[in-house]
Protein backbone atom coordinates (compact mmCIF):
# COMPACT_ATOMS: atom_id res chain seq x y z
CA UNK A 1 0.00 0.00 0.00
CA UNK A 2 1.52 3.53 -1.34
CA UNK A 3 -0.41 5.43 1.42
CA UNK A 4 0.81 7.34 4.55
CA UNK A 5 -0.60 7.36 8.14
CA UNK A 6 0.44 10.64 9.58
CA UNK A 7 1.04 10.42 13.44
CA UNK A 8 1.42 14.26 14.09
CA UNK A 9 -1.75 15.77 13.33
CA UNK A 10 -1.22 19.52 11.80
CA UNK A 11 -2.87 22.35 13.52
CA UNK A 12 -5.98 21.99 11.88
CA UNK A 13 -6.31 18.66 12.88
CA UNK A 14 -7.19 19.35 16.10
CA UNK A 15 -10.73 20.87 15.65
CA UNK A 16 -12.82 18.31 14.31
CA UNK A 17 -15.45 20.87 12.99
CA UNK A 18 -12.70 21.45 9.97
CA UNK A 19 -13.83 18.19 8.43
CA UNK A 20 -16.56 16.06 6.84
CA UNK A 21 -17.25 12.18 7.24
CA UNK A 22 -17.32 11.00 3.11
CA UNK A 23 -19.20 7.49 3.13
CA UNK A 24 -16.34 4.69 1.90
CA UNK A 25 -19.24 3.80 -0.70
CA UNK A 26 -19.10 7.39 -2.63
CA UNK A 27 -14.80 6.63 -3.43
CA UNK A 28 -13.66 4.47 -6.42
CA UNK A 29 -10.37 3.75 -7.52
CA UNK A 30 -8.20 6.60 -8.34
CA UNK A 31 -4.70 7.15 -9.87
CA UNK A 32 -4.60 10.24 -8.30
CA UNK A 33 -6.41 11.55 -5.50
CA UNK A 34 -7.05 15.38 -5.53
CA UNK A 35 -8.05 15.57 -1.87
CA UNK A 36 -6.33 14.17 1.21
CA UNK A 37 -8.24 11.07 3.11
CA UNK A 38 -8.46 10.96 7.36
CA UNK A 39 -9.71 8.02 9.43
CA UNK A 40 -10.81 8.43 12.64
CA UNK A 41 -9.59 5.45 14.96
CA UNK A 42 -12.20 6.16 17.55
CA UNK A 43 -15.01 8.30 17.34
CA UNK A 44 -13.91 11.01 19.31
CA UNK A 45 -9.89 10.80 18.34
CA UNK A 46 -8.77 14.07 15.84
CA UNK A 47 -8.63 12.37 12.30
CA UNK A 48 -5.20 10.78 11.35
CA UNK A 49 -3.97 10.82 7.54
CA UNK A 50 -4.61 7.99 6.14
CA UNK A 51 -3.84 8.67 2.06
CA UNK A 52 -2.63 11.87 0.79
CA UNK A 53 -3.42 13.69 -2.29
CA UNK A 54 -2.04 12.77 -5.42
CA UNK A 55 -1.61 8.92 -4.47
CA UNK A 56 -3.43 6.60 -5.83
CA UNK A 57 -6.09 4.60 -4.06
CA UNK A 58 -7.14 0.95 -5.79
CA UNK A 59 -10.23 -1.32 -5.13
CA UNK A 60 -8.16 -3.84 -2.21
CA UNK A 61 -7.22 -0.61 -0.61
CA UNK A 62 -11.47 0.25 -0.32
CA UNK A 63 -12.08 -3.40 0.63
CA UNK A 64 -9.50 -3.69 2.99
CA UNK A 65 -11.19 -1.01 4.75
CA UNK A 66 -14.53 -2.20 4.74
CA UNK A 67 -12.81 -5.75 6.06
CA UNK A 68 -12.08 -3.49 8.74
CA UNK A 69 -15.46 -2.04 9.42
CA UNK A 70 -14.63 1.50 8.47
CA UNK A 71 -17.38 2.54 6.65
CA UNK A 72 -16.66 6.37 6.88
CA UNK A 73 -13.05 8.35 5.81
CA UNK A 74 -13.09 12.42 6.28
CA UNK A 75 -12.01 15.48 4.51
CA UNK A 76 -10.93 18.68 4.69
CA UNK A 77 -14.48 20.90 4.83
CA UNK A 78 -11.72 23.20 2.51
CA UNK A 79 -11.12 20.18 -0.36
CA UNK A 80 -15.11 19.48 -0.52
CA UNK A 81 -14.88 21.21 -4.04
CA UNK A 82 -12.17 18.95 -4.57
CA UNK A 83 -14.19 16.19 -3.20
CA UNK A 84 -17.36 17.06 -5.32
CA UNK A 85 -15.39 17.83 -8.00
CA UNK A 86 -14.11 14.02 -8.17
CA UNK A 87 -17.25 12.54 -7.55
CA UNK A 88 -18.39 14.10 -10.76
CA UNK A 89 -16.00 13.27 -12.82
CA UNK A 90 -15.16 9.18 -11.64
CA UNK A 91 -18.69 8.59 -10.39
CA UNK A 92 -21.42 10.96 -11.42
CA UNK A 93 -19.94 10.40 -15.43
CA UNK A 94 -19.76 6.81 -15.27
CA UNK A 95 -22.40 5.47 -17.41
CA UNK A 96 -22.40 2.13 -16.45
CA UNK A 97 -23.47 2.65 -13.26
CA UNK A 98 -26.98 2.21 -12.68
CA UNK A 99 -28.65 5.28 -12.04
CA UNK A 100 -30.01 4.24 -8.83
CA UNK A 101 -26.61 3.68 -7.45
CA UNK A 102 -25.48 7.29 -8.70
CA UNK A 103 -28.56 8.93 -7.18
CA UNK A 104 -27.72 6.66 -3.85
CA UNK A 105 -23.83 8.24 -3.81
CA UNK A 106 -24.57 11.41 -4.69
CA UNK A 107 -27.16 11.62 -1.74
CA UNK A 108 -24.77 10.07 0.75
CA UNK A 109 -21.79 12.48 -0.29
CA UNK A 110 -23.92 15.57 0.45
CA UNK A 111 -25.69 14.35 3.68
CA UNK A 112 -22.72 15.66 5.50
CA UNK A 113 -22.00 18.72 3.70
CA UNK A 114 -25.28 19.81 3.64
CA UNK A 115 -25.68 19.23 7.24
CA UNK A 116 -22.85 21.75 7.84
CA UNK A 117 -24.57 24.09 5.29
CA UNK A 118 -27.19 24.13 7.11
CA UNK A 119 -25.74 25.13 10.45
CA UNK A 120 -23.42 27.83 8.97
CA UNK A 121 -25.01 31.06 9.66
CA UNK A 122 -24.28 32.72 6.26
CA UNK A 123 -26.31 31.40 3.87
CA UNK A 124 -23.58 31.24 0.87
CA UNK A 125 -22.36 27.53 1.35
CA UNK A 126 -25.63 26.47 0.81
CA UNK A 127 -27.00 28.52 -1.69
CA UNK A 128 -23.09 27.61 -3.85
CA UNK A 129 -24.02 23.71 -2.60
CA UNK A 130 -27.59 23.88 -3.74
CA UNK A 131 -26.35 25.41 -7.08
CA UNK A 132 -24.04 22.37 -7.79
CA UNK A 133 -26.09 19.79 -6.22
CA UNK A 134 -29.60 20.72 -7.82
CA UNK A 135 -27.47 20.82 -11.53
CA UNK A 136 -26.25 16.74 -10.42
CA UNK A 137 -29.69 16.05 -9.12
CA UNK A 138 -31.50 17.04 -11.79
CA UNK A 139 -29.08 15.96 -14.60
CA UNK A 140 -30.16 12.31 -13.18
CA UNK A 141 -33.62 12.26 -11.87
CA UNK A 142 -34.22 14.30 -16.10
CA UNK A 143 -31.87 12.36 -17.96
CA UNK A 144 -32.39 8.73 -16.51
CA UNK A 145 -36.09 7.21 -17.27
CA UNK A 146 -36.22 7.28 -13.49
CA UNK A 147 -39.34 6.21 -12.01
CA UNK A 148 -40.15 7.43 -8.27
CA UNK A 149 -40.74 3.91 -7.15
CA UNK A 150 -36.83 3.37 -8.08
CA UNK A 151 -35.76 6.02 -5.64
CA UNK A 152 -38.22 5.58 -2.88
CA UNK A 153 -36.15 2.76 -1.41
CA UNK A 154 -33.44 5.01 -1.43
CA UNK A 155 -34.51 8.44 -0.11
CA UNK A 156 -33.79 8.40 3.72
CA UNK A 157 -35.99 8.93 5.94
CA UNK A 158 -35.76 11.40 9.03
CA UNK A 159 -36.92 14.60 9.36
CA UNK A 160 -33.49 16.35 9.39
CA UNK A 161 -33.85 19.63 7.61
CA UNK A 162 -31.08 18.58 4.62
CA UNK A 163 -32.57 15.07 4.67
CA UNK A 164 -36.07 16.74 3.77
CA UNK A 165 -34.81 19.49 1.43
CA UNK A 166 -33.25 16.34 -0.77
CA UNK A 167 -35.88 14.40 -1.09
CA UNK A 168 -38.67 17.29 -1.41
CA UNK A 169 -35.47 18.09 -4.80
CA UNK A 170 -35.96 14.81 -6.07
CA UNK A 171 -39.83 14.55 -5.59
CA UNK A 172 -39.94 17.81 -7.39
CA UNK A 173 -37.70 17.02 -10.41
CA UNK A 174 -40.22 14.61 -10.63
CA UNK A 175 -43.06 16.28 -11.06
CA UNK A 176 -41.33 19.16 -13.31
CA UNK A 177 -39.87 15.58 -15.51
CA UNK A 178 -43.73 14.61 -15.77
CA UNK A 179 -44.63 18.15 -16.54
CA UNK A 180 -42.22 18.22 -19.23
CA UNK A 181 -39.66 21.02 -18.32
CA UNK A 182 -36.45 20.72 -18.83
CA UNK A 183 -33.00 21.80 -18.54
CA UNK A 184 -33.87 24.88 -21.31
CA UNK A 185 -36.88 25.51 -18.79
CA UNK A 186 -34.82 26.20 -15.68
CA UNK A 187 -35.21 22.64 -14.21
CA UNK A 188 -31.35 23.56 -12.72
CA UNK A 189 -32.34 26.60 -10.95
CA UNK A 190 -35.62 24.84 -9.76
CA UNK A 191 -33.44 21.60 -8.40
CA UNK A 192 -31.41 24.31 -6.72
CA UNK A 193 -34.52 26.08 -4.81
CA UNK A 194 -35.97 23.34 -4.16
CA UNK A 195 -32.91 22.69 -1.59
CA UNK A 196 -33.47 25.88 -0.04
CA UNK A 197 -37.08 25.72 0.35
CA UNK A 198 -36.79 25.31 3.96
CA UNK A 199 -33.92 27.86 4.33
CA UNK A 200 -35.81 30.23 6.94
CA UNK A 201 -36.15 27.24 9.28
CA UNK A 202 -32.93 27.43 10.30
CA UNK A 203 -33.81 30.87 12.45
CA UNK A 204 -36.58 28.14 14.41
CA UNK A 205 -35.18 26.76 17.47
CA UNK A 206 -33.55 22.66 16.80
CA UNK A 207 -35.94 21.94 19.87
CA UNK A 208 -39.08 23.34 18.48
CA UNK A 209 -38.46 21.76 15.10
CA UNK A 210 -37.90 18.41 16.62
CA UNK A 211 -40.59 18.71 19.45
CA UNK A 212 -42.52 15.41 19.44
CA UNK A 213 -45.63 16.93 21.03
CA UNK A 214 -48.19 19.64 19.27
CA UNK A 215 -46.49 23.28 18.82
CA UNK A 216 -48.11 25.35 20.95
CA UNK A 217 -49.53 29.15 19.19
CA UNK A 218 -46.44 30.56 19.48
CA UNK A 219 -44.41 28.20 18.19
CA UNK A 220 -46.79 27.74 15.25
CA UNK A 221 -46.52 31.17 14.63
CA UNK A 222 -42.76 30.87 14.86
CA UNK A 223 -42.56 28.18 12.15
CA UNK A 224 -45.27 30.00 10.10
CA UNK A 225 -42.33 32.66 9.68
CA UNK A 226 -40.08 30.48 7.96
CA UNK A 227 -40.76 30.91 4.31
CA UNK A 228 -40.46 35.39 5.00
CA UNK A 229 -37.32 34.51 6.69
CA UNK A 230 -35.87 31.91 3.72
CA UNK A 231 -37.19 34.68 1.17
CA UNK A 232 -35.47 37.77 3.17
CA UNK A 233 -32.05 35.83 2.93
CA UNK A 234 -32.12 35.13 -0.44
CA UNK A 235 -33.66 38.31 -1.93
CA UNK A 236 -30.77 40.65 -1.31
CA UNK A 237 -28.63 37.88 -3.60
CA UNK A 238 -28.17 38.83 -7.12
CA UNK A 239 -27.91 35.05 -8.09
CA UNK A 240 -30.76 34.17 -7.32
CA UNK A 241 -33.94 34.35 -9.90
CA UNK A 242 -37.38 35.59 -8.94
CA UNK A 243 -38.64 32.57 -9.85
CA UNK A 244 -36.64 31.02 -7.21
CA UNK A 245 -36.96 33.61 -4.31
CA UNK A 246 -41.03 33.13 -4.82
CA UNK A 247 -40.42 29.02 -4.44
CA UNK A 248 -39.05 29.84 -1.34
CA UNK A 249 -41.69 32.17 -0.26
CA UNK A 250 -44.91 30.93 -1.35
CA UNK A 251 -44.70 27.07 -0.64
CA UNK A 252 -47.17 27.17 1.89
CA UNK A 253 -49.78 28.87 -0.01
CA UNK A 254 -52.68 26.57 -0.22
CA UNK A 255 -54.85 26.71 -4.03
CA UNK A 256 -57.53 27.67 -1.72
CA UNK A 257 -56.42 30.91 -0.07
CA UNK A 258 -55.82 29.96 3.63
CA UNK A 259 -52.18 29.01 3.49
CA UNK A 260 -49.53 31.38 4.49
CA UNK A 261 -47.71 34.04 4.50
CA UNK A 262 -49.90 35.80 2.04
CA UNK A 263 -52.88 33.74 1.20
CA UNK A 264 -52.79 33.43 -2.34
CA UNK A 265 -54.91 31.81 -4.66
CA UNK A 266 -54.48 29.54 -7.65
CA UNK A 267 -52.53 30.41 -9.98
CA UNK A 268 -51.61 33.61 -8.46
CA UNK A 269 -49.10 31.07 -6.61
CA UNK A 270 -46.21 30.76 -9.02
CA UNK A 271 -45.87 27.19 -10.69
CA UNK A 272 -42.61 25.97 -8.60
CA UNK A 273 -43.73 27.19 -5.64
CA UNK A 274 -46.43 24.64 -6.03
CA UNK A 275 -44.98 22.08 -7.33
CA UNK A 276 -42.65 22.40 -3.99
CA UNK A 277 -46.17 22.22 -2.15
CA UNK A 278 -47.07 18.76 -3.48
CA UNK A 279 -43.56 17.84 -3.18
CA UNK A 280 -43.15 18.87 0.56
CA UNK A 281 -46.51 17.23 1.47
CA UNK A 282 -45.86 14.20 -0.44
CA UNK A 283 -42.32 13.58 1.17
CA UNK A 284 -43.15 14.70 4.82
CA UNK A 285 -46.39 12.41 5.02
CA UNK A 286 -43.97 9.32 3.49
CA UNK A 287 -41.03 10.28 5.94
CA UNK A 288 -43.13 11.03 8.89
CA UNK A 289 -42.37 14.68 10.89
CA UNK A 290 -41.52 14.66 14.77
CA UNK A 291 -45.69 15.12 15.31
CA UNK A 292 -46.65 12.67 13.40
CA UNK A 293 -45.97 9.57 12.20
CA UNK A 294 -45.15 8.08 8.77
CA UNK A 295 -47.99 7.20 6.83
CA UNK A 296 -48.47 4.13 4.28
CA UNK A 297 -48.66 5.11 0.50
CA UNK A 298 -52.46 4.56 0.16
CA UNK A 299 -52.94 7.18 2.91
CA UNK A 300 -50.04 9.54 1.09
CA UNK A 301 -52.47 9.37 -1.80
CA UNK A 302 -55.51 9.69 0.20
CA UNK A 303 -54.46 12.41 1.46
CA UNK A 304 -53.41 14.32 -1.33
CA UNK A 305 -56.30 13.59 -3.43
CA UNK A 306 -58.16 15.48 -0.36
CA UNK A 307 -56.31 18.22 -0.69
CA UNK A 308 -56.23 18.90 -4.49
CA UNK A 309 -58.39 22.24 -4.66
CA UNK A 310 -57.65 22.62 -1.17
CA UNK A 311 -54.07 22.82 -0.36
CA UNK A 312 -52.76 21.50 -3.89
CA UNK A 313 -52.89 22.54 -7.72
CA UNK A 314 -54.62 18.60 -8.48
CA UNK A 315 -52.36 18.88 -12.07
CA UNK A 316 -49.70 18.88 -10.01
CA UNK A 317 -50.60 15.86 -7.65
CA UNK A 318 -51.77 13.91 -11.21
CA UNK A 319 -48.61 14.07 -12.46
CA UNK A 320 -46.52 13.09 -9.40
CA UNK A 321 -49.22 10.47 -9.44
CA UNK A 322 -48.05 9.39 -12.72
CA UNK A 323 -44.46 9.37 -11.88
CA UNK A 324 -44.86 7.74 -8.55
CA UNK A 325 -46.43 3.95 -10.12
CA UNK A 326 -48.56 1.46 -8.94
CA UNK A 327 -49.42 2.36 -5.09
CA UNK A 328 -48.71 -0.26 -2.67
CA UNK B 1 -47.52 66.44 -4.13
CA UNK B 2 -50.42 66.19 -2.01
CA UNK B 3 -52.56 67.44 -5.25
CA UNK B 4 -50.55 65.03 -7.22
CA UNK B 5 -51.02 62.09 -5.02
CA UNK B 6 -55.01 63.22 -5.46
CA UNK B 7 -54.95 62.89 -9.57
CA UNK B 8 -53.24 59.22 -9.15
CA UNK B 9 -55.31 56.41 -9.83
CA UNK B 10 -56.85 54.08 -7.25
CA UNK B 11 -56.69 50.29 -8.74
CA UNK B 12 -57.55 48.58 -5.66
CA UNK B 13 -60.75 46.39 -5.60
CA UNK B 14 -62.24 46.10 -1.84
CA UNK B 15 -63.45 42.70 -1.06
CA UNK B 16 -66.87 42.37 -1.06
CA UNK B 17 -67.17 41.52 1.99
CA UNK B 18 -65.08 44.57 2.96
CA UNK B 19 -66.44 46.14 6.40
CA UNK B 20 -65.26 49.82 7.36
CA UNK B 21 -63.17 49.52 10.30
CA UNK B 22 -64.55 51.76 13.02
CA UNK B 23 -62.38 51.55 16.26
CA UNK B 24 -59.78 53.92 17.11
CA UNK B 25 -56.60 51.82 18.11
CA UNK B 26 -56.59 48.63 17.15
CA UNK B 27 -56.28 45.37 18.94
CA UNK B 28 -52.81 43.34 19.14
CA UNK B 29 -53.76 40.31 16.94
CA UNK B 30 -51.49 36.70 17.74
CA UNK B 31 -48.73 36.83 19.90
CA UNK B 32 -47.20 40.16 18.53
CA UNK B 33 -46.02 42.97 21.16
CA UNK B 34 -46.53 46.36 19.59
CA UNK B 35 -44.13 49.10 21.04
CA UNK B 36 -46.92 51.42 19.94
CA UNK B 37 -50.77 51.42 19.69
CA UNK B 38 -51.96 51.43 16.14
CA UNK B 39 -54.68 54.13 15.04
CA UNK B 40 -57.16 53.30 12.84
CA UNK B 41 -57.67 56.09 9.90
CA UNK B 42 -59.14 55.65 6.29
CA UNK B 43 -56.67 58.26 3.77
CA UNK B 44 -55.50 57.80 0.25
CA UNK B 45 -51.60 58.91 0.29
CA UNK B 46 -48.74 58.24 -2.66
CA UNK B 47 -47.00 55.21 -2.75
CA UNK B 48 -43.16 54.76 -4.51
CA UNK B 49 -41.88 51.40 -4.17
CA UNK B 50 -38.15 51.34 -5.21
CA UNK B 51 -36.42 48.78 -7.12
CA UNK B 52 -34.79 47.06 -3.39
CA UNK B 53 -34.14 43.75 -4.05
CA UNK B 54 -32.26 42.69 -6.99
CA UNK B 55 -35.30 40.00 -8.72
CA UNK B 56 -38.07 41.78 -8.02
CA UNK B 57 -38.64 44.39 -10.83
CA UNK B 58 -39.85 47.78 -9.72
CA UNK B 59 -40.66 50.81 -11.98
CA UNK B 60 -39.85 53.97 -9.72
CA UNK B 61 -43.90 54.63 -10.46
CA UNK B 62 -46.09 56.67 -8.00
CA UNK B 63 -49.23 54.33 -7.47
CA UNK B 64 -52.39 55.65 -4.53
CA UNK B 65 -52.87 53.39 -1.62
CA UNK B 66 -55.47 53.49 0.97
CA UNK B 67 -53.75 54.00 4.18
CA UNK B 68 -55.67 51.95 6.84
CA UNK B 69 -53.53 52.34 10.45
CA UNK B 70 -50.74 54.55 11.68
CA UNK B 71 -48.34 54.37 15.10
CA UNK B 72 -45.21 55.88 15.88
CA UNK B 73 -43.27 53.40 13.84
CA UNK B 74 -45.13 52.01 10.74
CA UNK B 75 -48.19 52.36 8.94
CA UNK B 76 -50.55 49.74 7.55
CA UNK B 77 -52.17 50.48 4.03
CA UNK B 78 -54.37 48.90 1.40
CA UNK B 79 -52.41 48.55 -2.54
CA UNK B 80 -53.27 46.66 -5.38
CA UNK B 81 -49.97 44.66 -5.82
CA UNK B 82 -48.19 42.43 -3.68
CA UNK B 83 -45.19 44.51 -1.74
CA UNK B 84 -42.43 41.97 -0.43
CA UNK B 85 -40.69 41.81 2.87
CA UNK B 86 -37.97 44.51 2.79
CA UNK B 87 -38.86 46.35 -0.17
CA UNK B 88 -38.52 49.85 0.45
CA UNK B 89 -40.47 53.58 -0.64
CA UNK B 90 -41.89 56.30 0.00
CA UNK B 91 -45.30 57.70 1.25
CA UNK B 92 -46.58 60.64 1.51
CA UNK B 93 -49.36 61.48 2.84
CA UNK B 94 -52.23 63.95 2.40
CA UNK B 95 -50.81 66.08 5.17
CA UNK B 96 -47.66 66.41 2.79
CA UNK B 97 -45.51 64.42 5.54
CA UNK B 98 -43.43 62.09 3.64
CA UNK B 99 -41.86 59.37 5.39
CA UNK B 100 -39.36 56.08 4.05
CA UNK B 101 -40.36 52.79 4.55
CA UNK B 102 -39.52 49.16 4.54
CA UNK B 103 -42.29 46.61 3.94
CA UNK B 104 -42.98 44.05 7.08
CA UNK B 105 -45.25 41.79 5.92
CA UNK B 106 -48.24 41.49 2.71
CA UNK B 107 -51.77 39.63 2.80
CA UNK B 108 -54.05 39.04 0.44
CA UNK B 109 -57.50 40.35 0.94
CA UNK B 110 -58.38 39.73 -2.45
CA UNK B 111 -57.99 40.28 -6.17
CA UNK B 112 -56.07 43.43 -6.64
CA UNK B 113 -56.15 44.00 -2.72
CA UNK B 114 -53.05 43.20 -0.39
CA UNK B 115 -52.76 44.43 3.25
CA UNK B 116 -49.22 45.89 3.68
CA UNK B 117 -47.72 46.80 7.05
CA UNK B 118 -44.77 48.63 6.67
CA UNK B 119 -42.15 50.02 9.14
CA UNK B 120 -40.89 53.57 8.87
CA UNK B 121 -36.96 54.17 8.78
CA UNK B 122 -34.47 56.48 7.91
CA UNK B 123 -34.83 58.68 5.12
CA UNK B 124 -31.50 57.99 3.90
CA UNK B 125 -32.18 53.93 4.40
CA UNK B 126 -34.18 54.06 1.36
CA UNK B 127 -32.13 54.21 -1.96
Amino acid sequence: MSSAVAESPSEDLADHTQFVPVAIDTLAPSNQLPFDLFLRTEATSPPILYRERRLAIDQEDLAKLVGQAIQTLYIRVSEHVAYRNYLRETVLANAELPATRRFKILQTANRAILQLAFLNPRPDMLVNLAGEFGHELATIVCNDSLVLTDLLPLMTHNYQTYTHATNVCTVGLMIASALGMSFADGVVELAAALLLHDLGKRRIPPATLNQRRPLTPEQRDTVRQHPKWGFQDLAWRDDISIEQLLLVYQHHEHWDGRGYPVGLVGDEIHLWARICTVANAYETLSSGSPQCAAKKQSEVWDALEYGCDRRFDRELVACLKSVVGPVK
Amino acid sequence: MTQYAKTLPCEIELPDDWETRSRTVLPETGYEQRRFPRIACQTGAALRCNATLPAIPRTDTWCRVLVQDISRCGTGFLHSEQLFPDEKGLIVFPDGNQRAIRVMRCQRLGKKCYEVGCQFIAQKSAP
